[in-house]
């Protein structure tokens, strides 16, 4: 009944402890304790009871499947489905992404993109047209910010709240630093040596954790600076949700300020019992950055973030970006595989790393230029729990307007397209009904692609041809998405 | 199905982990099987997604690892959990000889597990009992590989702290 072996924690142990050396000590005495802790087998009708539950939701899986497959045709004809305009991040970067960008993510582009669930807003015409102008005229004009970030959490017990506050800068060149005020944790993301730092300490202020990531490309869906998590889409969205249809808006007081108040039901992740169903976004009329995100399921506070002292445009030295690792850390090292060129010499340079010859926009939305050009001869794999293939020849460009973001990315699609989903598909848990429209112009003429304007992922597209697979991303509208991929001409 | 015996045969090669995970968590049996059916039901549904089994058993043990926490708040609404009451719920095991939790030689690390916060108790058993990397047990956990060695750190010395109080009281 009782087992006490080391297969009760996976059966390779070995091979892992012999691998993985470095930084990341591991208490090899004590994980050998723990592996002989007896471990109760599951009881003895277990996989007979959940084989028939597996049995039942197939055949109600396959009943849902044919809904959604109804519900994306008539999304396709509606109006609201066409001007939703927004949303928000691929989830699975989390992963690497450190404890305050995670929570950023969460709350700021989660909330401001992607859960809101664009289709059922109903904001009223005059606050959604205010709220638009006001929006875009904050994202494209700010070139710094700094504040104090809020996140409030259900806390271990009772009624009690956590509440973890990081002090945040930032630049609309993609600098940034976060700084962990209840904890001891920094970030920071320098874009003049393209690296990514963090540093955490113990209680007692010991050095418990300091990495470097490098070799980044400039945006999803490849490995890429968690400077979005700042910036990008906090105007995006915002207008997204006010150009829609279906968002409630009413004008408030917070903290003594004049806000528009942005609230929505949204959908729930299907594997996350605890993801909220309802939200509600603050916006400052007179800054028109989002300034309170509040999350809520059935009624019930599930997490709130929000901005203190809010500053636009402060003066910033440079240095601040720069985080020095303490004298003799260990440091755990990851390089991404890209690297940063002049993009004038993508036609050359890039051509001779990715194996072929770089397509880019011809046309971009007015204000949008190009910034960065990263390239790398193999990339890394992406999807949906990075079910994607490596590929080889990936070429990342980043245009800029002040805060928005646009990035291009291409990559060879190899010898089997069938191994390929959408690159930046929502997480896990949410199912995505993205919208099919057949290009008409450029190398993906007559290609089917998908755009996604939908909670929990960028505003996307994504196609292949017989070569290469293209993404679109970013503060974009479904038109703008589809008109930069069909812009797409060859670099000379 | 061919679909559910796809799924039926990956849990199979990671149940063992899974199971040592979520019974430290959960610390009783039938939660754990309730949880662990519920896990597998909640990863079922996002199955067809997978195409490959690269990352399939991470996401697994996030899945394993989110219910149980879901589970374990959802008991917290009800009842405050203390030190007495975690020690007492470990005497209550005792004395309903529960053989994971009375071991010889073991109780004392069994214990000293159960004193620790689960995100701590996580922490350890994927990275110094499962052999996890940090960033793979980042990836679990949903969290910074920073954050993991923190939680790590505290566990570490919580359990020595915890072993050594234990071995001058006699207890072990």
């Amino acid at each position: 009944m009782e087992r006490s072996d080391g297969d009760l924690y996976g059966g390779d142990w070995d091979r892992r402890d012999t691998e993985r050396q470095g930084p990341e000590w591991r208490d090899a005495e004590l994980g050998e304790q723990l592996r002989r802790l007896e471990v109760p087998e599951h009881a003895p009708d277990f996989f007979a009871t959940l084989e028939e539950k597996l049995e039942a939701e197939a055949g109600s899986a396959a009943t849902r499947q044919r809904g959604a497959a109804s519900s994306v045709e008539k999304a396709v004809t509606t109006r609201q489905y066409r001007t939703a305009a927004k949303s928000r991040h691929n989830w699975l970067r989390l992963a690497w992404v450190p404890v305050p960008v995670a929570a950023l993510i969460i709350l700021l582009l989660w909330a401001f993109a992607g859960p809101l669930g664009l289709d059922s807003f109903k904001p009223q015409p005059a606050s959604a047209a205010e709220i638009t102008q006001k929006v875009a005229t904050a994202a494209a004009a700010a070139k710094t910010l700094r504040g104090t970030l809020v996140i409030v959490s259900p806390g271990e017990t009772g009624e009690a709240r956590d509440e973890t506050r990081w002090s945040f800068v930032s630049t609309a060149e993609g600098d940034f630093r976060l700084t962990g005020l209840t904890r001891a944790e920094d970030l920071s993301y320098d874009h003049r040596a393209g690296a990514q730092r963090t540093v955490n300490r113990g209680e007692g202020g010991e050095l418990v954790f300091a990495s470097e990531m490098t070799g980044m490309a400039t945006g999803l869906p490849d490995p890429a600076p968690a400077d979005y998590v700042l910036e990008r889409q906090l105007g995006a969205v915002v207008r997204a949700l006010a150009g829609s249809t279906e968002a409630s808006v009413e004008e408030a007081i917070y903290e003594g300020r004049a806000v528009w108040t942005l609230s929505t039901d949204v959908k729930v992740n299907l594997l996350v019992d605890t993801s909220a169903d309802h939200m509600e976004v603050t916006v400052d009329q007179e800054t028109g950055f989002p300034v309170r995100i509040l999350e809520t399921r059935d009624g019930e506070f599930v997490q709130e973030l929000h901005l203190e002292g809010l500053e636009i445009d402060p003066e910033l030295t440079e240095t601040i970006f720069h985080l020095e690792f303490p004298e003799g850390a260990e440091v755990i090292h990851t390089e991404g595989g890209f690297r940063r060129i002049d993009p004038a010499e993508l036609a050359t340079e890039g051509a001779a790393v990715v194996g072929y010859t770089p397509v880019l926009p011809s046309q971009v939305p007015e204000g949008f230029a190009l910034t960065e050009v990263a390239v790398a001869e193999m990339g890394q794999a992406s999807g949906k729990e990075g079910m994607n293939p490596p590929a080889p020849g990936v070429v990342s460009a980043m245009y800029r307007w002040g805060f928005d973001r646009l990035v291009v990315s291409t990559r060879l699609v190899g010898s089997d397209a069938s191994l390929w989903s959408d690159p930046m598909a929502s997480g896990e848990g949410y199912i995505d009904t993205p919208e099919r429209v057949v290009l008409t112009a450029g190398p993906f003429a007559t290609k089917t692609a998908e755009v996604l304007i939908d909670a929990r992922s960028v505003p996307h597209l994504w196609v292949m041809n017989d070569t290469l697979l293209l993404t679109v991303s970013g503060d974009l509208t479904r038109e703008e998405l589809i008109a930069v991929a069909e812009s797409l001409a060859v670099v000379e | 199905m061919k679909e559910t015996r796809a799924f039926m045969e990956m849990i199979e090669q990671h149940d063992s982990g899974l199971r040592a995970l979520a019974y430290r968590l959960l610390r009783d049996r039938v939660a754990m099987d309730d949880m662990m059916q519920e896990a597998y039901l909640k990863a079922f549904r996002g199955f067809s997604g997978f195409r490959g089994e690269a990352q399939v058993g991470t996401w697994l043990y996030r899945i394993v690892y989110n219910t149980c926490l879901d589970r374990l708040r959802s008991e917290r609404r009800t009842r405050e959990v203390s030190l007495e009451s975690l020690t007492e719920s470990w005497e209550g095991a005792e004395a309903a000889g529960d053989p994971a939790e009375t071991a010889p030689g073991k109780a004392d690390l069994a214990t000293a597990l159960t004193l620790l916060p689960p995100e701590q108790r996580a922490a350890v058993l994927l990275v110094d009992a499962t052999g996890f990397s940090y960033d793979e047990a980042a990836d679990v956990l949903s969290v910074p590989p920073g954050t993991v060695a923190s939680r790590l750190n505290h566990a570490r010395s919580a359990l020595r702290t915890t072993l050594a109080e234990g071995s001058d009281h006699g207890t072990v």
